[in-house]
């Protein structure tokens, strides 16, 4: 077990080098200067090459890249915003946090309601309930997140006035954002859980369990669940990376002050190193959420494990 | 069936009832007043003001006004004001030795005490002899120095682009001078109409030197030192910045009076519709920067215990015909694309209640300012002079890029293009983030640019501060064409002379106008609304976020 984990673990490392340089490129290569843009494009050429010269921007490309990525590895120094002046790390840990809660929440979220309405689906295929259910996921899948935040804004807010809109002042403030950028997860956990289970429940072992007297709920839980868990276990993987990623437009519709609205006003303002430094974040949690993942199937399916 | 569709059933008239059911937002169908009025800066006003007897009672904290904006907060450093909403906040911390009152269009004295232009004895050139008040402090308590305020104002003429392309022409760094505690004695190299408002601008701030010398980035967020009446109290990035009433602040009862409230919060939206519903909700007392479409609704509807304005800003957009694009070397091109072209109902339609069309070359706001028939809209004369100049339908194509942020920009290029497209020239926009749009046209590498004049100070030289062969927009570079354009331009601004420089700007406006390089489109409106509890008598300009410590609670 140990040297599976180390292995997925090191895994990490190459990934994460690939994304880094990856997004550094299309950050060099693509239009606007980030010089220009501190300058507000009206600089001398002495200021222009004293800040390109300060920033590093002047030396070759390999060498900015290996400069940056020491200043991560040696001082966990992201360098400092060209647009908000204030230094990336500092930015990133007042963000992420709202972030990773925003996540963790919709996550939960989605567990808790997916997965039981995807064994209730399963179980009761081709009743009212299965079709409810069934209509249901299919609404949320097909509605996208944003949308379904302006209309709960509509609703909640400007019309009942329940909920706040936007900011982040009190526990209620999650609840759009939450309920919007898990939406679609859910009705997506509910079809493949449900999917899963239809598959699984007609498998010869379950009805050897059945005709041995073992109970239903037993059945379900012990023999079906876990066996059908592995491709929702993956789907809720995608899903954590996702919106721990940062929601950006859900976020932007909220006001959220997350990882996602830095994100936006980074990229719309040509912020390299706060671009860079988000996305470099971003995918480490995709990659420890996946290594997260990959244990869960040792846990779920020994057999895994033993391959 | 009926069985199994009921539970759908319920959810849609559970879903009906929640939308349908709720009180309505208080915006529709009030009773209002609406007053238009004309400021001394040449602004007009617009206020529609709903007319209840008694102002609505203050849902939340009396103490404190709650302002929304539009965009993100930043570090609070004077010399890092990039975007529009850190003025706020540099805006209300902070103070200049002048600050300019946009309701009469006066220069009036803040940290200065008084001035005089003192002319060389050589006759080249003057120095402009600025007292530093005394008793001016910061927050820390430390005194302003004349040292202090030579740094914030000469020190940045070589090191903020924008204040040296305003003044570098003007002030003389290496020869200004300050002396002991109060005296700056300003070099120029001539007189300079502009110079006391440029120095009023937020961009010449005055700070503590020896804070901003040893501030770490954090000091700069949130324990900044300012000048001004507003301390940061706290300031959430994304969110908002809370600032604290300085009742130690050295101007209360000399250039301001201290507002009946103790705290202004900013909170920042990047949703301006979303901004609009918490006001409507009573979240925020006043929002800053509303969207054309809430503008429109409020304009037009009215809000209850409300009062919506609507003030031109200032900044305005053009499309500049770039010299360098062969075809617009031919007089007849530049004409067929102003004929082409229907300002007015492209102003109107991209820029809904927010944009003004314009009939004149500069903004509302410049002195010596001479309107012009500029709609020139004709399609069957650009035609008819494109066919003249050798370019049938189809034969001219051009590019240009328009920032994605800016919705307003994109639909005004859409429309042109459609305008274009009806007398057969191709236009193809691309769209980028901004500054990588603003980067490609200021390099020239468009053929058709749609730009907007900023203007730091609303002199008609300010408004013309790009057409000079070398200042930062290539595609506006005009005064290679004629070395009289220089001359006037300069002459306009540098003279004493009402008359000359009346005349110089005379010559300036009618030049552009027969030779139509650029074509001017739409001005800005800004818009601001505020509950009937909030006196709004002394905002005006929102662009130059200062007015917003003329906001006050009215007290009861």
């Amino acid at each position: 077990m140990a040297k599976y984990i180390i292995k997925n673990a090191l895994m990490v490392i190459p990934t994460m080098l690939c994304v880094v340089f990856i997004i550094f490129t299309i950050n060099y290569f693509t239009p606007g200067d980030p010089v220009a843009v501190f300058y507000d494009f009206d600089y001398t050429e002495e200021q222009y090459a004293e800040k390109a010269a300060e920033w590093g921007l002047d030396q070759p490309f390999f060498q900015q890249f290996v400069n940056y990525i020491k200043n991560i590895v040696t001082k966990l120094d992201f360098g400092y915003s060209y647009y908000s002046g204030k230094s990336v790390m500092s930015e990133l840990t007042t963000r992420f946090p709202v972030s990773l809660k925003l996540g963790l929440i919709s996550v939960a979220l989605t567990v808790l309601i997916g997965v039981p309405f995807g064994i209730i689906s399963a179980t009761r295929q081709y009743s009212p309930l299965d079709y409810g259910v069934t209509f249901i996921s299919l609404f949320f899948a097909a509605v996208p997140g944003f949308w379904l935040s302006m209309i709960m804004i509509l609703i909640f807010s400007s019309r009942l006035g329940w909920l706040p809109s936007s900011g982040l002042t009190s526990w209620t403030c999650y609840i759009m954002p939450v309920i919007a950028s898990s939406a679609q997860y859910i009705a997506s956990i509910t079809r493949q859980t449900r999917s899963s289970m239809l598959e699984v429940i007609r498998q010869d072992y379950i009805r050897t369990a059945r005709a041995k007297g073992v109970s239903e709920g037993v059945v379900i839980r012990r023999h079906a669940l876990r066996n059908a868990l592995i491709p929702v276990v993956t789907l809720i993987g995608m899903q954590a990376g996702a919106v721990i990623a940062g929601s950006a437009i859900i976020e932007a519709v909220h006001s959220f002050p997350g990882m996602g609205s830095l994100m936006m006003t980074a990229i719309n303002n040509k912020d390299y190193n706060t671009i860079q430094a988000v996305v470099l974040l971003l995918s480490g949690v995709v990659c420890l959420i996946n290594l997260l993942v990959d244990i869960v199937y040792v846990w779920i399916d020994p057999r895994v494990n033993v391959r | 069936m009926m069985r199994r569709s009921r539970p759908l059933l319920a959810l849609g008239l559970s879903v009906l009832l929640l939308a349908g059911c709720s009180p309505s937002s208080p915006g529709g169908g009030v009773e209002t007043e609406t007053a238009t009025w004309t400021l001394g800066t040449g602004q007009e006003v617009t206020c529609v003001r709903s007319t209840e007897a008694e102002p609505a009672e203050k849902p939340i904290d009396d103490r404190t006004l709650r302002l929304g904006a539009y965009g993100e907060n930043f570090v609070t450093s004077t010399l890092s004001t990039v975007g529009y909403n850190n003025l706020i906040a540099i805006s209300t911390i902070y103070d200049g030795l002048f600050a300019k009152d946009f309701e009469t269009g006066e220069i009036l004295c803040r940290i200065a005490e008084s001035y005089e232009f003192i002319p060389d004895e050589t006759g080249e050139g003057m120095t402009l002899h600025i007292v530093i008040r005394e008793g001016v402090h910061f927050q820390s308590g430390d005194p302003i120095t004349a040292e202090d305020c030579f740094a914030s104002t000469v020190g940045r003429v070589e090191t903020v682009g924008t204040v040296r392309t305003y003044l570098g022409d003007t002030i003389d760094v290496e020869h200004s001078w300050y002396e002991g505690e109060r005296d700056l004695y300003i070099k120029m190299y001539q007189y300079d109409s502009t110079i006391l408002e440029c120095l009023s601008c937020q961009w010449l701030n005055v700070g503590n030197l020896s804070f901003e010398a040893t501030a770490t980035d954090d000091d700069l967020w949130d324990n900044v030192d300012g000048s001004g009446p507003y301390i940061v109290e706290e300031q959430i990035s994304g969110d908002s910045v809370l600032l604290k009433v300085d009742d130690n602040y050295w101007g209360w009862g000399i250039v301001d009076e201290r507002p009946n409230f103790d705290y202004l919060s900013v909170k920042f939206y990047s949703e301006a519709s979303i901004m609009t519903i918490d006001y409507e909700r009573g979240k925020i007392d006043a929002c800053i920067g509303l969207s054309f479409n809430d503008t429109k609704r409020m304009m037009s509807q009215g809000a209850a215990h409300s009062s919506t304005r609507i003030v031109s800003s200032g900044n305005y957009t053009v499309i500049c015909l770039p010299t360098y694009v062969e075809a617009f070397q031919d007089a007849r091109v530049r004409e067929a694309i102003f004929c082409a072209i229907d300002t007015d109902a492209a102003a109107k339609a991209a820029y809904g209640a927010l944009g003004i069309p314009m009939n004149s070359y500069v903004s509302s706001m410049a002195p010596y300012r001479r309107e012009y028939h500029t709609n020139k809209y004709d399609p069957e004369r650009a035609k008819a002079l494109l066919a003249e100049a050798g370019y049938p339908p189809g034969a001219l194509s051009f590019y240009t890029v328009v920032s994605a942020n800016d919705t307003c920009s994109v639909a005004l290029a859409e429309i042109i293009q459609s305008f274009l497209d009806d007398v057969g020239v191709e236009l193809t926009i691309d769209t980028f983030d901004f500054p990588a749009a603003l980067q490609m046209q200021r390099n020239g590498e468009v053929d058709l640019c749609i730009t907007t004049f900023y203007t730091m100070n609303s002199d008609i030289s300010g408004c013309f501060i790009q057409l000079p062969e070398g200042s930062y927009n290539k595609a506006a570079w005009l005064t290679q064409l004629d070395p009289e354009l220089d001359a006037k331009l300069k002459e306009g601004r540098y003279t004493q002379s009402t008359q000359t420089a009346e005349a110089a700007y005379a010559w300036i406006q009618d030049w552009l106008d027969e030779q139509m390089w650029y074509i001017p489109m739409v001005e800005y409106n800004t818009s601001f609304v505020c509950r009937d509890y909030v006196d709004d008598s002394g905002f005006y300009n929102l662009m130059h976020t200062r007015d917003i410590r003329n906001l006050d609670l009215i007290e009861r």
